[in-house]
């Protein structure tokens, strides 16, 4: 059995209320009236008259309190009190200003058994719109709900039941056809769903049986496509092994045809050997002589720049010189072989080291290496004697650098002395040319500044005198004073005009 | 068994003035097989008339409901 007590609902729709300077009191709500006024409390009567708002009713209790006493007086004594009592003693609002549209209150009763037996009691109240100003208001409010009527309902329900219990077994019975029928109806679709799945599976069948023939369909034409292409292929191998046998063969013949020429270009390239061989005697000779200028050159430049060391230097371009005719002499020699060609070249390069020797001895200041120095102290005549020794052997650079090896140690200091003032004397003319340039820069710059400060002074002397910077000048150069001119410019500005009038004045 | 109303709701409303700016609409449903609701005014009539002020009003109002096993026994013998 479901019982609800009691049901309270409200329902509001665009419902405003508005009070000022309100009071109320506390509403009470209680399961027994009994419990309520026989408390320890005490009741509103009892109270103060300043707390006694409840003085609408007559006599000396509130409506409450007389709605109890009534209900505690009444009845057979078995029904006396409700079984549900809420009540609001007392609420005093000063003033309220009340607008209400569409509003519900309900109060109800219901209880229910099983499906047999629905009870619903109660008052439902609708203010559809209401709007009202009220003061001096004291209210009360008092709900009674009573349960002996549904009870003795329920209890005869359950009494009927008792005595009849085919009412619950048909009750059950109709549940348990609704059971069955929902059964049945799960059963029959159940069914639909096997034959939905025979369907399905006879439709994946069809189509596996299709997808099957389809796939051996294009099994079969796959393997007949490859066929062709296997003769296809085939067809065009062969053709390219013609293609290619052709190719080959030609290429054969190519190369056949190219290494014949080949043949012949070597023939010919080695019957011209020996005019190579001779052009490079011919090479070597010229280049001989190119490097004994190139030497003899250099030795006139050095010996240019020191007396005793250029005499020496002289000598070892002569005898350079003289390598590069004998050098193209043993080329000559050697027309006939190319030996012979290796081993001028390799005398070549002992004279090229003799040289170097010679060169570096030079840089170091005068060491001993100095080609002629040992037979007569850097003469002329020790070339001579190179130039020929050269000409005897055609290697004579060697037996030069020999010789110069063993004139070690003669008259070094004599020679790094004019060395010494040669590079002082060089290192003087730099720092002087260096000097001077920088002095003509600084000069250019001092000048600069200087007429970029006279055309300042000019400015601002304009500009005090309201002169033109011309006119200013002009009267600067001739002495004469601007504030004795009277301008005649814009603006009473002295212009040039102004100063030659004054100067001819 | 008694005779006293299932629910009963009730309600005493006393003020000094009272004016209503708007024919009030208003609407009382009792849900049983008995009942009812009724007010008792003082100084308030029936039909109130918007824009008039009454003043020291009171006024009782009572709704009930009930329930008639008897009745509805009867009605379950005759069915």
């Amino acid at each position: 059995m479901a019982q609800k007590a009691s049901n309270s609902r409200s329902k509001s729709t665009n419902s405003r209320s508005k009070s000022t300077n309100s009071r109320s009191k506390a509403s009470n709500s209680r399961g027994s009236s009994r419990s309520s006024s026989n408390g320890a409390g005490r009741s509103a009567s009892q109270k103060p008259e300043k707390y006694r708002f409840a003085q609408n009713v007559g006599g000396d209790a509130t409506m409450a309190e007389e709605e109890y006493r009534k209900y505690a007086t009444e009845g057979d004594g078995m029904n006396a009190d409700p079984d549900v009592l809420l009540t609001v003693p007392v609420v005093k609002v000063d003033s309220i200003h009340l607008e209400v549209e569409d509003l519900d209150a309900r109060v109800a009763l219901k209880a229910q058994v099983l499906d047999l037996v629905k009870l619903r009691v109660g008052v439902e109240a609708h203010l559809g719109k209401v709007r009202l100003d009220i003061k001096g208001v004291e209210a009360q409010a008092l709900l009674k709900v009573r349960l002996d009527h549904v009870a003795a309902i329920v209890d005869r329900v359950l009494t009927t039941i008792d005595r009849n219990p085919e009412l619950v077994e048909n009750l059950s019975q109709a549940v348990e056809d609704i059971g069955w029928g929902a059964g049945d109806a799960l059963d029959d679709t159940g069914e639909a769903l096997e034959h939905v799945g025979e369907g399905a599976k006879g439709a994946v069948e069809d189509v596996g049986k299709g997808a099957g023939s389809a796939v051996s369909d294009i099994g079969g034409g796959a393997g007949e496509a490859v066929e062709g292409v296997g003769e296809g292929a085939g067809q065009a191998v062969g053709e390219v092994g013609e293609g290619a046998g052709q190719a080959v063969g030609e290429v054969g013949e190519g190369a056949g045809q190219a290494l014949g020429d080949v043949g012949q270009g070597a023939g010919q390239a080695v019957g011209n050997l020996d005019q190579t061989v001779g052009g490079l005697g011919q090479t070597v000779g010229q280049v001989g002589q190119g490097a004994g200028d190139a030497v003899q050159g250099l030795g006139q430049g050095v010996g240019g720049a020191t007396e005793g060391l250029g005499q020496a230097v002289g000598g070892v371009g002569e005898a350079a010189g003289q390598l590069g005719q004998g050098a193209g002499q043993a080329a000559q020699g050697l027309g006939q072989g190319v030996g012979g060609v290796g081993e001028a070249a390799g005398q070549l390069g002992q004279a090229a080291g003799g040289l170097g020797q010679a060169a570096g001895g030079l840089a170091g200041g005068g060491q001993p290496q100095g080609g002629g120095q040992d037979q007569g102290d850097g003469q002329q005549q020790a070339g001579g004697q190179d130039q020929g020794d050269g000409q005897q052997q055609g290697g004579g650079q060697a037996q030069g650098g020999q010789q110069g090896a063993q004139g070690n140690g003669g008259a070094p200091d004599a020679t790094s002395g004019q060395v010494v003032k040669v590079v002082a004397k060089t290192l003087a003319h730099e720092i002087g040319s260096a000097a001077s340039d920088e002095m003509k820069d600084l000069g250019s710059a001092a000048a600069r500044k200087a007429r970029e400060l006279g055309e300042r002074r000019r400015q601002r002397r304009a500009e005090k005198h309201n002169a033109t910077p011309a006119a200013v000048k002009i009267a600067y150069e001739e002495g004469l004073d601007l504030d004795d001119i009277e301008g005649t410019g814009a603006e009473g500005r002295i212009t040039v005009k102004d100063v030659r009038t004054a100067l001819e004045a | 068994m008694s005779d006293q109303p299932d629910i009963e709701l009730g309600a005493v409303v006393k003020a000094k003035r009272l004016r209503f700016k708007a024919k009030p609409e208003t609407e009382v449903r009792v849900h049983g097989d008995e009942g009812g609701s009724g007010s008792e005014r003082e100084n308030l009539p029936e039909t109130v008339e918007p824009g008039v002020t009454y003043r020291d009003v009171r006024v009782a109002w009572r709704a009930t409901a009930k329930l008639d096993p008897e009745r509805r026994n009867s009605k379950e013998g005759k069915s």
